[in-house]
């Protein structure tokens, strides 16, 4: 056992204790070395000292202060009444204590924050979204319209007129196909429904144009009059020549003939 | 598939028809499960459309009382020839086209026909047309006579000068456009109590009638406009005189259009 070693034991036999074997080793050490002979007498010392402190008596007026201060801290809590809530503890009681909660709650903010931002983002895009719609309906709506006009049945061309009709503002293409459908649809039906599809664009100058036209062209005593009408109530006097000429016609439907007459004098 | 199988059948049948007055010929459909049309072109004579239970078509004509067709053969003669009646029936792509070659002297048709057939028919001078138990697109054209579509479902776009529009129909093909128009005659037109429906009705000197719960739409034409002629006098015309309306919350348009006549629109 070295020196090292002895000085330890001494502290243990001191505290926990040591076994025999221990002891007897550790006593033999200090016999045979004078600095931890030294050591361990004073050692003993120490330990002896300790023993003899005197235990320290309570003062009398301990008690006394003891029950004071008990009091003071009973008045204290009494008079407070209510434990004082901050607003940020009443924050804080708002905060589930719940973790299922509390997972529940941050993955709502999480999916509302989602949908937040992609709405807000969205509506600049919105804009030109629907005008892009808006104008690809616009194309689907005339490639509708011409290819409905061209229809062997009567029933889907006079479809096509009045899908030509819902085209705002009306398409010049599809105007045309009108006017050609005006003048030269078998059906009077297609053609009738043709010409008040047109009257609504007789503002336009072609479509003007295209209505004198028709004037000489249709055979149909429906047709001839109700652009008479027209002629007559768009006060259009360049129709007049027009109107003229359809009065030479061969053949002339009676009815025909009186509206023709009565236009010309109105026109003049 | 539809090319492969054309007949062509030219009834130069005059000597037949002047013999009995009548003739019969079958033409079948190439493809008799698919879409079938008729049309029919005439320029004097009636126009019947009957359904039948069969796949192909039966067309019978049957001879006016021309001035050559009913003179009598001499005693001990037969007629080889000599009047220039002829019929032409053409089978192609499902669609039999029959007409007639003027001068004729005008010739009753009877066309029977699978119930799903579509027909287009014309007539000019004194004939009727008349369409029985069909089903399909029926378009129409008269002059001078009357025309009755009764019995039938899906389209109808008809149209006649001076003659009755009478159309009775069962049930219709939704989505549809339809168009009835007449100078001199009545428009009478029945349709299912549940059809779907925009109306445009128009009628100058007529009364326009109906048992159909009608929603009239203020017109959206411009306002009357104020005119004056040469002498002074003022008078006021409006731009449409037409009227809209809407059957069962509104669908495809449907018009009616007459300047003489009165129209009906009936509830079945």
């Amino acid at each position: 056992m070295n020196c090292d070693q002895a000085r330890e034991r001494m502290v243990d036999r001191w505290v926990t204790g040591v076994d025999e074997a221990q002891r007897i080793e550790l006593d033999s050490h200090i016999a045979a070395c004078p600095s931890c002979r030294e050591e361990s007498e004073s050692l003993q010392a120490l330990w002896n000292g300790l023993g003899d402190l005197p235990i320290e008596e309570p003062g009398r007026t301990m008690r006394a202060d003891f029950h004071r201060m008990l009091e003071a801290y009973r008045l204290g809590a009494s008079s407070a009444g209510k434990p004082r809530v901050s607003a940020w503890d009443w924050l804080k009681s708002l905060w589930p204590q719940q973790p299922l909660v509390q997972f529940a709650l941050a993955g709502a903010a999480l999916v509302f924050g989602l949908i937040a931002g992609h709405l807000y983002t969205a509506r600049g895009h919105d804009q030109e979204r629907i005008a892009g719609l808006t104008s690809e309906m616009q194309q689907m709506r005339q490639l509708v319209a011409l290819s409905l006009l061209q229809q062997q049945s009567a029933s889907d061309r006079l479809r096509g007129v009045s899908y030509s009709v819902r085209m705002e503002p009306a398409d010049e293409e599809v105007l045309s196909a009108l006017l050609s459908t005006l003048n030269h649809d078998p059906n009077v039906n297609v053609r009738l429904a043709a010409f008040d599809a047109l009257r609504q664009s007789a503002s336009r100058r072609n479509v003007r144009q295209g209505l004198r036209e028709a004037l000489s062209r249709q055979d149909s005593p429906l047709l001839q009059i109700a652009l008479i009408e027209w002629a007559v109530e768009a006060n259009d006097r360049a129709a007049a020549a027009a109107l003229r000429q359809l009065e030479h016609q061969p053949e002339l439907n009676p009815a025909v003939s009186v509206r023709l007459k009565s236009a010309l004098a109105r026109l003049q | 598939m539809f090319l492969t199988k054309t007949a062509f059948l030219l009834i130069a049948a005059t000597a037949l028809w002047a013999q009995d007055e009548s003739d019969r010929v079958t033409v079948p459909f190439s493809d008799p499960s698919g879409a079938k049309r008729v049309t029919c072109a005439l320029i004097d004579g009636s126009i019947t459309v009957k359904a039948h239970n069969a796949k192909e078509a039966i067309i019978e004509g049957k001879a006016r009382g021309g001035r050559t067709s009913r003179r009598q053969p001499p005693p001990g003669m037969r007629r080889i020839g000599g009047s220039s009646t002829g019929f032409t029936v053409e089978e192609s792509g499902n669609q039999i086209k029959i007409s007639a070659a003027p001068p004729h002297h005008g010739a009753d048709i009877t066309i029977y026909v699978p119930a799903d057939t579509s027909v287009k028919l014309n007539t000019v001078n004194s004939g009727h047309i008349s369409v029985e138990g069909i089903s399909g697109e029926i378009d129409v054209n008269n002059l001078n006579g009357n025309i009755t579509v009764t019995n039938v479902s899906g389209a109808v776009v008809a149209h006649t000068l001076n003659g009755k529009l009478i159309v009775s129909l069962n049930q219709i093909t939704p989505n549809k456009a339809m168009s009835f128009s007449t100078l001199n005659g009545n428009v009478d037109v029945t349709l299912p109590s549940d059809t779907k429906a925009n109306l445009k009705m128009k009628s100058e000197n007529g009364d326009i009638f109906s048992d159909f719960e009608i929603t009239l739409k203020p017109t959206t034409q411009p306002a009357p406009q104020e005119t004056r002629t040469s002498d002074g006098k003022r008078y006021r015309v409006r731009f449409d005189k037409a009227m809209y309306g809407a059957i069962n919350g509104g669908g495809p348009e449907m018009q009616f259009t007459t300047l003489n006549g009165t129209i009906y629109i009936r509830k079945k």
